[in-house]
């Protein structure tokens, strides 16, 4: 009996630790606002989402499955919140009735399992009412295979044979054990027996009369030690039972759990739906096999994160790149160059995750891991270490790296100059390409994007023009790289002054070294 | 028949030497011991660390055990041999210790039957080992035959038989309130595999397995009691079968299995010592002892009882080499600089090789010596100047009087109490006599002069611990700055280079 909304075949672990990397991937990429639309800041949600957003699917069959389970909950809300809840409170009132329990008594174990599941079961009768009421709604797999298995799982007859057990399971006609001699004789290996059915129950006296009774003896009412004894006797036969009743409870609260999780994650996406909504086309994308293609397709892309942390729509990009091994963003500082990378970065995770992305269009091919290298402004004050730092980091991204993964990286190679910047990245970037990992790279190194350009020459090379260029601010259009990062404007406009040359610019109000070494700067 | 000799033991082996020789502690053999030994208290081991050896066949003989030792199959044999053993000894202490007449016929019933276990599969496992020590052919001899005699194999059925019949007696208890009725077992279907068949379709994954109570040992209670006597009313047969089975076999146990037991232990717990040298990477050697003094022949040795205190890579390995006239070795140097480890080692060797046993060493060719003598400052005897050099020179005097040519003579910083002149008039003295008296002696000293007084000594200089173990060190060179060279070593110390990366991602070649 299995949940199954989330994968077709297993449950969501929302306690698999999340790979490696995902911090930076966090942060890098801003998703604390998404979290946020998706989960109101509740904890199981906020867990199920990141499990989802960071772990990223790697088959496009359980992606299309998400894809359609999605589209039914977006249609039909009410059965996967009315699950959600029922699951929830169902889960949390048995798990107060073992609450407190930490005895390892056999019998008390046995009673407050008893309990716990006479809760479960209502619970379960509830579940299957929603099935019933709601089971033409669903198209999917996924729903219309929980559906199936709740209304099998859960007929008439079986829910009426478990209350008949739980009745069973007081015992109260005294419990009958087998026993074998153990060790030094002491009994071993109680197992608690069914009598055959008799017509008035079982009764000790029936018993010494009708069957071959060795004997029998009665503990004085006022032998404590005795009393004590016995019970400790008796509970040693009821291990297997309680066992059994406990684990069965376990197994229900699993259910239940697994059916919280895996409705709260199509919740959360619902919610990040109608949060993102306003802001831009939203759709389902076309995921290609890792390794089948090496294109990549966006209409009108754009960053939900800046989004919702503007709440306004933020400018939506066209990406069209028949070679996708490589994408190159240069060009203007403010020019959109990182907004464009995060956008990109977000969409993968979102079409990985099984959900929609914010584009008109988009078609992609699955990567094996996202990764993020982004610049560090913490470590600026670092002078010694930092490119030490930024290199140790791009050491552990190639450690935990597979072909066909996906290597996001934000002005990498910065932290010293530029021909040495250039002469280490265009090493590493190449290497990475040859290897099969995609790379998008936003740089300013020219020297870095000009040598990646002639070994790459059908690799995708995006420039960010001046803000106040023809094509309007934060739109990039395919373009080689230029030596020039459009500084001078922005130096101007701050400094408002006429031309650089009367006073030379300063270094640390240029975001990059190019800007000071360019000779066009004059 | 004896692991430990070659022919039955002399009591005179063992109980004359009870008391640890007083020179343990002044070579650290009483750590030795205390390690080998850890774990095994109740066989009494250290008996048999305190009898050095006096004959050549003697030393063949345990070094051969120690040989067949080394096929993986032998010593596990008789390691499960010990481990049985043990077990049979808790089950006879049970039988003593309850209270219970049926409850010490059980465990001794159990006793006998895990120790006809333990010796059967001890002389399978032993027979197909092949061994070729004498002391564990005749080992394997014996314990075919007594396995193979009427009383073991007439007990050991008996036992058995009992064991299952015990077994079969299954019962039912029926407990309501206060009432508890018990009758036979009549194939009543398990209820709490019921339980877990109504509630299998919802399995799911692995659910916490629900420890409970541990079940009581030791004395049954009076409620158990009463059950079992119960039990017992349903076959009294068994149960009398029982009590007879404990009368008649109680003194079941032959000496020499009993000293088997005790002996294959000696020669284990030296094994699972030598075993963590070689875990360690350290050498391991059987030693050549010759009858009489001659040359001392002694490569890369370690003293075992540095493992406790340091890493095994740090330990440094030692030669020792006394040729022709040579016997004295004089050893000077440095403080720290593994002097005293290096004299104690000299003794450990030779001792540990008159015993029979492998060595620490590469390589060992040494002979036998009658007596060992150490004379090591103590820190109870620091005192009064005067007294202190009266109480080392009366020490040294009866050393002198009562050492062979046989003998083997470790002086540890002698005449630290005195003057240099003094000490050196009394170290040379001393010398003098311990080269006419011809014993092998290692003596540390911090005045080197006296390495060089005939042709019977050898000077031994130690060096500093780093020269010898090659301690690496960083240095740090000052170089002209080259900001590209900077930073392409810094990538390639991360691996940040192109081949270093498609090698780490394995991609096709490009």
């Amino acid at each position: 009996m299995n949940v199954h909304l989330v994968f077709p075949d297993r449950d969501l672990d929302v306690t698999a630790p999340l790979p490696w990397g995902h911090e930076p991937i966090i942060q890098d990429l801003q998703l604390p606002p998404l979290f946020e639309a998706m989960t109101g800041g509740e904890a199981l949600l906020d867990r199920v989402a990141r499990q989802a957003l960071l772990t990223p699917l790697l088959d496009p069959a359980i992606i299309r499955y998400r894809q359609a389970a999605w589209t039914d909950c977006l249609a039909h809300p009410e059965p996967v919140q009315a699950w959600h809840t029922l699951s929830r409170d169902g889960a949390a009132a048995a798990r107060r009735e073992r609450a407190g329990l930490f005895t390892r008594r056999a019998d008390s174990i046995l009673h407050a399992s008893r309990r716990a599941m006479g809760l479960l079961v209502s619970t379960l009768r509830e579940l299957r009412a929603v099935a019933d009421a709601h089971r033409a709604d669903f198209q999917s797999a996924a729903f219309r295979g929980l559906t199936h298995t709740l209304q099998r799982e859960l007929d008439d007859t079986y829910l009426a044979q478990v209350d008949d057990e739980l009745r069973t399971l007081a015992f109260s006609g005294g419990v009958l054990m087998s026993a074998r001699l153990g060790a030094g004789l002491r009994s071993a290996d109680q197992t608690v027996r069914l009598e055959p059915p008799g017509p008035r129950g079982w009764s000790a006296r029936r018993l010494l009369r009708r069957r071959e009774a060795a004997g029998s003896f009665v503990v004085h009412p006022r032998d404590d030690a005795g009393h004590r004894f016995l019970g400790e006797w008796k509970n040693r036969g009821l291990e297997g039972t309680a066992r059994a009743l406990a684990q069965s409870v376990d197994h229900v609260l699993a259910f239940l759990q697994a059916l919280e999780s895996e409705t709260a994650f199509y919740l959360a996406a619902q919610s990040l739906y109608h949060a993102l909504a306003p802001y831009g086309p939203l759709t389902l994308p076309d995921p290609a096999p890792p390794g089948s293609s090496s294109s990549l397709y966006a209409t009108r892309i754009w960053d939900p994160s800046l989004a919702l942390q503007q709440q306004a729509a933020p400018v939506a990009n066209d990406v069209e790149a028949n070679d996708a091994r490589l994408l190159v963003i240069t060009g203007a500082n403010r020019g959109g160059k990182s907004t464009l990378l995060r956008a990109l970065g977000l969409s993968q995770l979102l079409m990985q995750a099984g959900l929609f992305v914010p584009a008109a269009a988009l078609q992609a091919p699955i990567v094996t891991g996202v990764f993020t290298h982004f610049k560090r402004e913490e470590d600026r004050d670092l002078a010694h270490g930092k490119l030490d730092e930024e290199l140790s980091r791009l050491r552990d991204i190639v450690n935990h790296l597979a072909p066909q993964g996906l290597v996001l990286a934000n002005e990498p190679f910065q932290s010293t100059n530029e021909s040495e910047g250039s002469a280490i990245g265009t090493g590493v970037i190449e290497a990475l390409v040859d290897s099969g990992v995609r790379v998008e790279l936003v740089t300013h190194l020219y020297e870095l994007a000009s040598s990646l350009q002639s070994t790459y020459p059908t690799a995708t090379f995006l420039r960010a023009g001046p803000p106040d260029g023809p094509a309007g601010p934060f739109v990039l259009r395919p373009g080689a790289p230029e030596p020039t990062a459009y500084a001078e404007p922005l130096y101007r406009r701050l400094f408002g002054e006429a031309s650089p040359e009367r006073q030379p610019p300063r270094a640390e109000h240029f975001p990059s070294a190019t800007a000071n070494q360019n000779p066009r700067m004059e | 028949m004896s692991l430990l000799y070659p022919i039955e033991p002399s009591a005179r082996a063992e109980s004359a030497e009870v008391q640890e020789p007083t020179y343990f502690r002044d070579v650290l053999l009483d750590r030795v011991v205390g390690d080998v030994t850890a774990g095994r208290d109740e066989y009494h081991l250290q008996a048999v660390f305190y009898a050095p050896l006096t004959s050549g066949p003697a030393i063949g003989h345990r070094q051969a055990v120690f040989r067949d030792l080394e096929t993986p199959g032998i010593s596990d044999a008789l390691t499960h041999f010990g481990e049985g053993m043990r077990d049979v000894r808790q089950c006879g202490d049970l039988s003593r210790r309850l209270r219970h007449p049926r409850q010490q016929d059980r465990w001794f019933l159990e006793g006998v039957t895990r120790y006809g276990q333990t010796v059967a599969r001890l002389t399978d496992q032993l027979v197909a080992a092949a061994p070729a020590s004498a002391g564990l052919r005749a080992t394997a001899d014996y314990l075919q035959q007594y396995r193979a005699s009427e009383r073991f194999r007439a007990m050991t059925e008996a036992a058995t038989a009992l064991v299952r019949e015990l077994a079969a007696v299954q019962h039912v208890v029926h407990i309501q309130g206060s009432r508890v009725v018990v009758r036979r077992y009549q194939g009543e279907a398990d209820y709490g595999a019921r339980v877990a068949d109504t509630f299998a379709r919802f399995r799911q994954g692995p659910v916490a397995p629900y420890q409970f109570q541990e079940a009581p040992s030791g004395d049954l209670n009076h409620i158990e009691t009463r059950i079992l006597e119960l039990v017992a009313q349903l076959q009294p047969d068994v149960f009398q079968r029982l009590a007879t089975f404990h009368r008649d076999y109680a003194d079941y146990l032959p000496e020499t299995v009993a000293r088997l037991d005790r002996e294959s232990q000696w020669y284990l717990a030296y094994h699972d010592y030598v075993e963590r040298w070689r875990a360690a990477g350290l050498p391991v050697c059987y030693p050549t002892v010759a009858a009489r003094p001659g040359p001392v022949v002694i490569r890369g040795a370690f003293h075992p009882a540095l493992m406790d205190v340091m890493p095994p890579g740090q330990i440094v390995c030692n030669d020792f080499l006394l040729m022709g006239p040579e016997h004295i070795l004089v050893v000077s140097g440095p403080n720290q600089g593994g002097k005293t480890t290096y004299a104690r080692l000299f003794a450990v060797v030779h001792y540990l090789a008159q015993l029979g046993c492998p060595v620490p060493a590469e390589r060992a060719s040494v002979s036998r010596f009658d007596q060992i003598f150490t004379h090591f400052e103590r820190e109870e005897e620091a005192g009064h100047p005067e007294s202190k050099l009266e109480a080392e020179l009366r020490r040294l005097r009866d050393i002198l009087a009562t050492a062979t040519p046989d003998s083997i003579v470790i002086i540890n910083e002698a005449f630290s109490a005195t003057t240099v002149r003094d000490g050196r008039e009394l170290g040379r003295r001393v010398l003098e006599r311990l080269t006419t008296l011809g014993a092998r002696t290692v003596y540390v000293t911090f005045l080197e002069e006296l390495s060089r007084l005939s042709d019977a000594t050898v000077s031994v200089v130690a060096l500093m611990a780093s020269e010898l173990s090659g301690t690496r060190a960083f240095r740090l060179v000052r170089q002209p700055s080259d900001g590209r060279a900077y930073a392409a070593s810094l990538a390639a110390r991360h691996g940040l280079n192109y081949d270093h990366i498609r090698e780490q991602l394995g991609g096709p070649p490009s």
